[in-house]
């Protein structure tokens, strides 16, 4: 039989166990110990919680006591509205689905999106940096670029696809231009004149595999492996980013594409779900 | 790999065994998992399953036109030749050339809205993003749409029609060949 | 002004039954602040003490905190929404419509359960945002902030299947359009569609089977997997700080 080792129970009180009350400060549930000051939950944490919640309270009462829920009339399966919208936080996949295959905008990418954001701390496993906004003054300055350089790219991509997708039948307008009238077509608004017909319709015509391959698969797979690439190479090449800095870069770039595509599904698709400008997007038809 | 190796003696013999054990209990708890998601979700159209139902309503089966085949195709001759719409079934009944008439599901086969019938254009013009369809044969005409609208086979027993609304089985086509049709005598 | 005379207030706590559900005296001193913490069933997620830094809310911007308050004040909302919600084809549209004309605070509570889940939808993802910017989610955190995405993902899910249940046009075809992107998947895209919706178009099947997800399925889901957040935070050694 082992030793027993540890202080022993008195005699007659061998079952007299007890669960832990008090555990001093560094105690065993602490993995990284470290010396700072401390606060008592009761009263520090409770009362912000406390007001936190208060607060909220009051507003979503305020909130819905003022702004009516929506509510239109009852559904029909028979018609349509136009546009046909998803709820707000799911439009980003929805434009995602105006740009490529929908196999890919509405499962693979965002499988493949969720299943990256849970894997990055299993990437950048290095604990510097922890408890700190942005890391430090590089991290800040790669926020702001990764910002701009999305909002960049994802517009111009947006505006590109339009464009290569309006035709001389339905010329394109974005709400801005329905005083131009381009030769050979009778509707106001533009096209690209060397895709008189459309680029989906000519790429139907002139491209392996038709609109379905190279314009719906291959390119945007191309564009959302480029990018992101040329973002991560541009931030360490000029910032000489460790993998925290790119990896602060890659998330920057996501949630701005997430952000931006929705406010696009959101606020700049009317009719058709044509692109228009935000502040000239016409009313929905019933 | 699993046989107690002759070679061995005491606790490494021993060991094997426990790893067949564990690939035991690892089956069959993975045999269980699969056996309960089975029960939950069935397998494909072959197998049932609780989230399956084996009726739900008359959109799927087959459906009674409710018009036969005089009054149709009186019908399509006092509207020139427009399309006769089935709410239930979610079909409309066209008019491809004389004598055939052709279902088709009223989906659109861009990202599924509802194609209504649109009489001014004199197509069918899908709201959401503008796909064209044609009156008499549903091709398309223009926009994203990537084929023409679907097919539901036809039976006529009597000049009565059934619609077999099925979408899962319909004719999926990439353009209008009269064989889609069916002739009506 | 209205001071309750020491010796009444001497006999309630010392009272038997005062003692039978406060083990502690009043919170005013460190051993009655820890004991008040840890006695309670609902503040023992708490440790006694946190680091200082944590209070800060320039660093937590309180929101993890606010998205569980959202989820408390949806419940809340939503049960008394469920006293008169019928969900099924003839009837969810115009029990809805009473809610709004004919039940007295039921508009209002409509109001608020429709802000409240779309503000969760919001302080869940600025929740995420300063989690990851503020590199919460390195070691030993790594598998709470896999936890947190999968409460994200659950977040939207939650969100998208109440937003049938008004059974109005805008519920029907935001419904339709979203279902419709999980009917893409490859191969089984059918498969699924057909299991989510219990008929081949959206359906009042459709609609029945989103209302059980929504009051039931994924909000206990959900409460399992928060549970497991907030222990994991704990025993991560709570909110992240500097080295
Ligand atoms: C239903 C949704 C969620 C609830 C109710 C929730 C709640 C909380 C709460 C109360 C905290 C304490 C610190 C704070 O308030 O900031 C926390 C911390 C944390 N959360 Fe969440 N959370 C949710 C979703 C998420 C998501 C989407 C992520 C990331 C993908 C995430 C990752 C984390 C991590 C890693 C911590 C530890 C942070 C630290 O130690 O500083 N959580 N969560
Ligand atoms: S769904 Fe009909 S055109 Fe897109």
């Amino acid at each position: 039989m082992a030793p027993i080792r540890g202080p022993q129970p008195l005699p007659g009180q061998e079952r007299r166990l007890r669960l832990l009350a008090f555990v001093k400060q560094d105690s065993v549930v602490r993995v990284d110990k470290r010396i700072e000051d401390t606060a008592m939950v009761w009263p520090h944490l409770l009362v912000i919680e406390f007001i936190a919640a208060m607060l909220f309270t009051g507003g979503l009462f305020v909130i819905g006591a003022l702004v009516n829920a929506p509510l239109q009339d009852v559904s029909n399966p028979d018609h349509t509205p136009n546009p046909s919208k998803a709820p707000w936080y799911f439009l980003n996949l929805q434009e995602l689905l105006l740009h490529m295959n929908p196999a890919l905008a509405g499962v693979i990418v965002p499988t493949i999106a969720i299943v990256a954001l849970m894997a990055i701390p299993y990437v950048d496993t290095s604990r510097m940096g922890v408890g700190t906004y942005f890391h430090s003054r590089k991290g800040r300055q790669i926020v702001v670029f990764s910002i701009v350089f999305t909002i960049a790219i994802l517009y111009l991509l947006v505006t590109a696809d339009a464009l290569m997708k309006a035709s001389q039948l339905a010329p394109i307008t974005f709400g801005v231009f329905s005083g131009v009238h381009l030769p050979g077509t009778t509707k106001p608004g533009l096209y690209l004149p060397f895709f008189p017909q459309g680029y989906a319709a000519w790429a139907d015509l002139h491209l392996p595999g038709g609109k379905s391959f190279i314009p719906d698969m291959i390119i945007p797979t191309g564009v959302m492996l480029f990018f992101p690439v040329v973002l991560v190479l541009l931030v360490k090449r000029i910032w000489h980013a460790d993998r925290r800095e790119w990896m602060i870069a890659l998330f920057t770039g996501f949630i701005t594409t997430y952000l931006l595509l929705t406010f696009v599904g959101t606020a700049m698709r009317g009719q058709g779900m044509d692109l228009f400008v935000p502040w000239n997007v016409p009313p929905p038809l019933p | 790999m699993i046989r107690p190796d002759p070679h061995r003696e005491g606790v490494a013999a021993r060991l094997r065994r426990r790893q067949l054990l564990r690939l035991g209990v690892l089956g069959t708890v993975l045999l269980f998992l699969a056996e309960f998601g089975g029960f939950f979700t069935g397998l494909g159209t072959l197998l049932p399953g609780f989230f399956r139902p084996l009726k739900t309503e008359a959109f799927g089966g087959k459906i009674d036109a409710g018009i036969n085949v005089a009054d149709l195709m009186q019908f399509f001759k006092n509207n020139n030749d427009a399309p006769y719409l089935n709410t239930p079934g979610r079909f409309f009944i066209i008019h491809p050339e004389a004598n055939r008439i052709m279902a088709i599901y009223r989906k659109c086969t861009h990202l599924g809205c509802t194609v209504p019938w649109n009489a001014g254009e004199d197509q069918f013009h899908c709201p959401c993003h503008g796909s064209l369809y044609d009156k008499h044969t549903a091709v398309v005409k223009g926009g994203p749409a990537p084929r023409p609208l679907d097919v539901f086979p036809i039976t006529i027993q009597g000049g009565a029609i059934t619609v077999d609304t099925n979408p899962t089985t319909d004719l999926q086509r990439t353009h209008y060949d009269p064989q889609q049709a069916t002739a009506v005598s | 002004m209205l001071d309750i005379p020491a010796n009444v207030w001497q006999r309630v706590v010392k009272s038997s039954l005062w003692r039978s559900i406060f083990r502690h005296g009043y919170p005013d001193s460190r051993k009655n602040q820890s004991l008040a913490v840890f006695t309670n069933v609902f503040l023992h997620l708490h440790p006694v003490k946190v680091r200082r830094h944590a209070l800060a809310i320039p660093y937590t911007w309180c929101m993890g905190g606010l998205s569980f308050f959202l989820f408390l004040a949806l419940t809340l909302t939503g049960v008394l929404l469920m006293f008169y919600y019928r969900p099924t084809e003839n009837f969810a549209y115009q029990d809805i419509k009473d809610l709004e004309t004919v039940v007295v605070f039921g508009q209002i509570l409509r109001n608020m359960h429709r802000w409240a889940a779309h503000g969760m939808v919001i302080t869940v993802f600025l929740h995420m945002i300063r989690v990851f910017y503020t590199g919460s989610y390195k070691p030993p955190r790594e598998f709470n902030w896999v936890i947190g995405t999968l409460l994200w993902v659950i977040t939207l899910i939650l969100s998208f299947t109440g937003y049938l249940l008004p059974w109005d046009q805008l519920a029907l075809w935001a419904v339709t359009v979203g279902t419709n992107m999980v009917g893409a998947t490859p191969m089984i895209g059918g498969e699924i569609l057909y299991l989510l919706r219990g008929s081949l178009e959206v359906s009042g099947n459709t609609l029945l089977r989103f209302y059980v997800l929504h009051v039931v399925g994924l909000p206990l889901i959900a409460g399992f997997v928060m549970a497991i957040h907030f222990w994991r935070i704990r025993k991560d050694g709570g909110i992240s700080g500097p080295l």
